[in-house]
């Protein structure tokens, strides 16, 4: 049972959910119920966006290419995803999550931080409020979303993960080092499969190993990496759930399982970045008038470069056009293992905007090309179309 | 070298050079004016390769020489000493200079004076257009102002030149400035002896432009014109100021000015000037853009700022035609044309709140102006 919520300092709900374009499918398709789905492409080049829960036993998992995930589970059926759809389904989910809390920090489609501290008259306790989202969410949508709830957004994310799915998990402020450290260092926000093999052999396995280290010599080993895990390790994550409407930035990056190096290999995490921040953008209804670039080299050093944006843009090509050409202001000789990018300089989009005397048809047609493109991959999924250069 | 000068005299060359030496830095010969003493007076230079300038000045010249010394320094030292003080200007063999007026006295250091970049400016060629400096003057002022401050778009940095022959010792001399959003043009027909009707079609940088609105200030009434080679040469008043062209294709502005709009009105240039000044008066207002709606007989302007309140103006249209019409545009564009075109009554030509707004006056037909809006 929950105690009063007002030994919370913070009550921070982290909403995720389940097999969210698997669950859809089966959702609208009752045939599918019960099978294993490999939601994505079917050509050599695809890779899966979603598998089921039925796929999963299988060690099937997004991001795989859709022909080990074939080979590795023969018997399931290759749904071509239907974008517009999901994205149908995130708005009302959106909405429901916007009736808990004004503050909703929404990650991607299927996937929000809310700030629900002082909400308690409202909403009754953390595990009432948690219950309560899941029940909203099933009833608008039909689908199961997995909730944790905790004092930090950190804790609150390895919560809504740990039970999925269908999961719901509370961590009380007191409990949150007992729930932390029997969990393995890859629950550590941050720390991707390398990380997870060089903590390994620094003799650190579990999050308890970490918080029981000495700190200076993390540092000593892993760099501001060392401070970053240390802290989470303690359950320390002072971070503001953040409206997007408010954001001074909107950022999205990736710490890579395997180093890349060179522009091609970073193109696409760039592009995903982009999808992501200009999803973001749009449901904040604003424009960002700068992109940042941020790339962490193998040994840990830190490169930002950024550029404005002119005009402000809430387009995945403009911000990735940005940053594209700000990849050759970096030596990008080393091996990169984090990819970041961040949209800055952020307007509103309703208030006015001054008009270009030249190239304003350029940018028209611009505008139309990518409207177009974004009906297509909302019909035909994220692959159907590239750019040329992308070939 | 041993000088004598007064200090009123010294302070012009000086004052001329400040826009081009370097202040960033100290140690830079590219922050230093070379004066030379000569038998007639003083030659000052300065230079940044993009802009130079040269302006001679009398003094009693006791003993020739060459100094190169921090510009700025020199500036604020000359400044600093008493008006009306007769200064003695002398260089030591360690390249420093003594300034001496009165019991006061400067030493400033120097570099060695053959270190500076004399071929920076370009030896007169003999083909030069002599004009009116004040035509020249006005039709800067009218389009230095809406030139681009930020560098991304190169050839918008600067203000396009066009002189074309029109009829004997006369020249069409055009000038237009954009920065994207808005743009000014000016032209008109000048006396131009010497002309030998070459076109010529080049932009100036605004620093260049900065420079020549400086020389135009002295008593010269007239400017020689010269283009040679990259280069656009200005000679006025005993100075002579040479700006690198900005290689790059100007915009096609004539693809951008609207012939005329379907809604005109003309309004008194004061009272709509201080109407813009009084409702962008309560500070800076997030979105910048004042509301203009027109309807028969009169224009209400108007402006929010955000957790301040609104301000709200109306103005009598004495000469009105066309539909109703609201638009927003920049206050600070508006005024700017205002302000430049210092005629006693302006036109604004309308088509919509999306197209170009074209501004003028019947008084200054060469002068018009297109103030893009803002998409409200």
């Amino acid at each position: 049972m929950s105690r009063p919520a007002s030994t919370w300092p913070r009550i921070i709900v982290h909403a995720d959910m389940d097999a969210f374009y698997a669950a859809i499918e089966q959702h609208d398709r009752p045939e599918l119920r019960g099978k294993p789905l490999l939601i994505g492409g079917d050509s050599p080049r695809s890779v899966v966006t979603t598998a089921s829960y039925e796929a999963r036993p299988f060690g099937v998992g997004s991001a795989m290419s859709m022909v080990v995930a074939k080979r590795k589970c023969p018997q399931a059926l290759i749904i071509p995803p239907r974008m517009h759809r999901y994205a149908e389904v995130s708005r009302q989910i959106m909405e429901v999550f916007d009736t808990f809390s004004p503050r909703v920090e929404a990650l991607s489609l299927d996937e929000a931080f809310l700030d629900m501290t002082g909400a308690e008259r409202l909403f009754g306790t953390p595990l009432d409020m948690a219950a309560a989202i899941k029940w909203a969410v099933r009833e608008r949508t039909g689908l199961c979303v997995s909730v944790g709830v905790a004092a930090s957004k950190y804790v609150a994310k390895v919560a809504s993960d740990v039970r999925k799915p269908d999961g719901l998990c509370v961590v009380e402020p007191q409990d949150t080092l007992n729930f932390l450290h029997p969990l393995p260092i890859s629950r550590l926000w941050g720390v991707g499969k390398r990380g997870e093999e060089q903590l390994r052999a620094l003799g650190l396995a579990t999050i308890a190993d970490v918080a029981a280290a000495d700190p200076t010599w993390l540092r000593g080993v892993l760099g501001s990496m060392g401070d970053h895990i240390y802290r989470l390790a303690q359950g320390d994550d002072p971070r503001p759930v953040v409206p997007d409407r408010e954001a001074q930035s909107i950022g999205a990056e990736n710490t890579l399982d395997e180093d890349v190096r060179g522009a091609a290999a970073i193109r696409p995490h760039l592009m995903h970045a982009a999808d992501r921040i200009a999803w973001r953008l749009r449901r904040g209804s604003l424009a960002a008038g700068g992109v940042r670039v941020k790339l962490k080299t193998n040994r840990f050093a830190l490169h930002t470069r950024q550029v404005a944006l002119r005009p402000p843009s809430q387009n995945a090509g403009d911000l990735l056009d940005a940053a594209l050409a700000l990849l050759e202001h970096f030596d990008l000789r080393e091996p990169m293992r984090l990819v970041g990018l961040a949209a800055f300089d952020l307007r509103d989009l309703a208030a006015p905007v001054q008009g270009e005397l030249f190239g304003q048809g350029k940018r028209q047609k611009q505008q139309q090309l990518d409207a177009a493109l974004d009906k297509l991959r909302e019909r035909f999924g994220k692959g159907t179309v590239k750019r040329g250069s992308d070939v | 070298m041993k000088v004598r000068i007064d200090k009123a005299a010294l302070m012009v060359p000086l004052y001329r050079a400040q826009g081009i030496v370097d202040r960033k830095t100290t140690t830079n010969v590219l922050a230093g004016v070379h004066i030379v003493a000569g038998e007639d007076g003083l030659t000052f230079a300065a230079t940044d390769y993009e802009v130079t300038i040269a302006a001679e000045v009398s003094a009693d010249v006791t003993e020739p020489g060459a100094v190169l010394v921090n510009g700025r320094a020199l500036f604020d030292a000359v400044r600093a000493l008493p008006d009306g003080a007769t200064l003695q200007l002398s260089s030591d063999a360690n390249h420093r200079l003594l300034i001496e007026a009165g019991r006061s006295y400067y030493h400033l250091n120097g570099f060695p004076p053959e270190e500076y970049p004399t071929g920076a400016m370009d030896e007169a060629v003999g083909r030069s257009i002599l004009c009116d400096k004040s035509q020249v003057e006005t039709m800067l002022k009218r389009t230095l102002f809406s030139v681009a401050t930020d560098d991304t778009r190169a050839a918008l940095c600067g203000v396009l030149f066009e002189i074309e022959p029109e009829g004997p010792g006369q020249a069409r001399l055009r000038m237009v400035s954009t920065d994207g959003h808005r743009l000014s043009k000016a032209e008109r027909t000048i006396a131009a002896a010497d002309y030998d009707g070459t076109k010529h079609r080049c932009i100036m940088h605004r620093r260049g432009a900065a420079e020549l609105l400086r020389i135009l200030e002295g008593s010269d009434p007239s400017v020689r014109i010269e283009f040679i080679g990259r280069n656009i040469v200005f000679s006025s008043d005993k100075a002579r100021l040479q700006v690198r062209q900005i290689e790059e294709n100007f915009p096609d502005y004539s693809r951008v000015i609207p012939e005329k709009g379907d809604v005109s009105i003309t309004l008194e240039t004061s009272s709509f000037a201080s109407s813009l000044r009084r409702v962008s008066s309560l500070g800076s207002s997030r979105d910048n853009t004042v509301r203009l709606e027109l309807s028969e007989g009169h224009i209400a302007l108007e402006m929010t700022f955000p957790e301040i309140g609104t301000a709200h103006e109306e103005l009598e249209v004495p000469e009105w035609k066309g539909a109703r019409l609201k638009v927003g545009f920049n206050p600070k564009y508006l005024l700017d044309v205002c302000s430049v075109l210092s005629t006693d009554n302006i036109t604004l030509e309308l088509s919509d709140q999306f197209s170009p707004c074209l501004l003028h006056s019947d008084e200054e037909p060469g002068a018009v102006f297109v103030i893009m809006p803002m998409r409200l």
